[in-house]
């Protein structure tokens, strides 16, 4: 894809005025407040025009809750089954559902761009970074496709969801890739309307979602989904392999402190 | 508060739950796996909501969707209208739900 040139105020210091210039941050696993607080603390940095456009890769340690921007955590979430396991909930600065990250499970990234990058409209710009996502699973032999809103399907079920917002000037986009499929805890994490209908809803899901590991029978590795990732974003782009600037991680680590961790974000709603 | 939910056709999952007085809406909280460009509008239009005659509904959420300026992903004002219609009639005929605490 040809990328724009930088636009706005992005580009009145001359400090980013290089095309396609992407920071890319290898895979790295980070608790869930953490992971939400180092998107938050880059897109800040975009918005400043002190960092460029950034991917990144990550997984969830421990597994983990995140819930969408306008849901009720107590709607969506078995709090106390989750504290009792040790898995942790956020609520996401994006919209879109709940989802279970399995530490083991998905890959997850976030795409941090100056907004300028990519087209206005959403459901254009979902497409754009949705294509390489379903690059990425064409490179270990998966045939994907979008699915409006915001999913990719392999197969007729769903293999990633994804979730995008747009502040100061900045997109964001995350989403994962789910590797192998763990329905059962899934549903011990978030809540069905009806237990007595709990196993239908595991068949269902079962039914309609689907993973890297399943599509291949066992024959692709993680590693090799996450490589595959990986290049599918970098082609195209200018790029260098970078790591989180001080700046940003003493503003994530502060922000994991005092907002993703507290009660007044995640119960927010 | 009254709690209406739809999964929108071709969208996404919206809940509203809402308040009534005096034939007025007096409390209003729309949540969902939805997505609202910017995320703050969401509360503007909340706002503007709220005071709406039951007889104005469609619209006054129109206008207030439409005043926000806002890109909604998942759902559209006339759900909305439509979900606070059906709350209403279900307080009228005298069924709620309450949020239980956290």
């Amino acid at each position: 894809m040809k990328m724009t040139r930088w636009c706005g105020a992005h580009d009145v210091d001359g400090v980013f005025m290089q095309e396609d210039n992407w920071r890319v941050i290898k895979v790295s696993a980070q608790d869930a407040a953490l992971n939400m607080a180092l998107d938050e603390a880059v897109c800040r940095a975009i918005s400043k025009g002190v960092s460029g456009p950034t991917v990144r890769f990550y997984t969830w340690s421990p597994s983990a809750v995140s819930i969408g921007y306008f849901q009720e955590i107590w709607r969506e979430v078995d709090i106390d089954y989750c504290r009792k396991m040790g898995i942790s909930f956020v609520r996401r600065r994006t919209g879109g559902g709940a989802v279970y990250h399995d530490s083991q499970g998905e890959i997850t990234y976030s795409v941090l761009a100056p907004e300028c990058m990519f087209p206005k409209g959403i459901i254009e710009s979902y497409k754009v970074i949705c294509g390489w996502i379903i690059d990425g699973l064409a490179g270990v032999g998966i045939s994907a496709e979008f699915r409006p809103i915001n999913d990719i399907v392999a197969g007729g079920k769903k293999i990633s969801g994804n979730a995008q917002t747009r502040r100061d000037g900045v997109l964001q986009q995350h989403g994962t890739i789910l590797y192998r499929l763990d329905v059962d805890t899934m549903f011990k994490c978030l809540k069905v309307p009806d237990a007595k209908i709990r196993d239908k809803m595991i068949q269902s899901a079962k039914e309609r979602v689907t993973s890297a590991s399943d599509l291949t029978q066992g024959n692709v590795s993680f590693d090799g989904l996450y490589k595959s990732l990986l290049n599918a974003f970098c082609a195209g782009k200018k790029f260098s392999f970078g790591s989180f600037t001080q700046e940003e991680l003493a503003d994530a680590y502060w922000l994991a402190r005092t907002k993703y961790s507290s009660d007044e974000w995640n119960f927010w709603r | 508060m009254v709690l209406v939910e739809r999964k929108v056709k071709g969208g996404k999952l919206v809940r509203v739950d809402v308040r009534f007085e005096d034939e007025r809406i007096a409390g209003i909280r729309i949540t969902g796996d939805f997505f609202v460009h910017p995320e703050d509008a969401l509360l503007c239009i909340e706002q503007k909501i709220i005071g709406l005659h039951i007889n104005s509904i469609e619209d006054g959420v129109k206008e207030a969707f439409s005043s926000a300026n806002a890109e909604i992903v998942g759902f559209s004002a006339l759900d909305i209208s439509e979900m606070i219609a059906e709350a209403y009639m279900q307080q009228s005929a005298g069924n709620g739900s309450s949020r239980p605490s956290t």
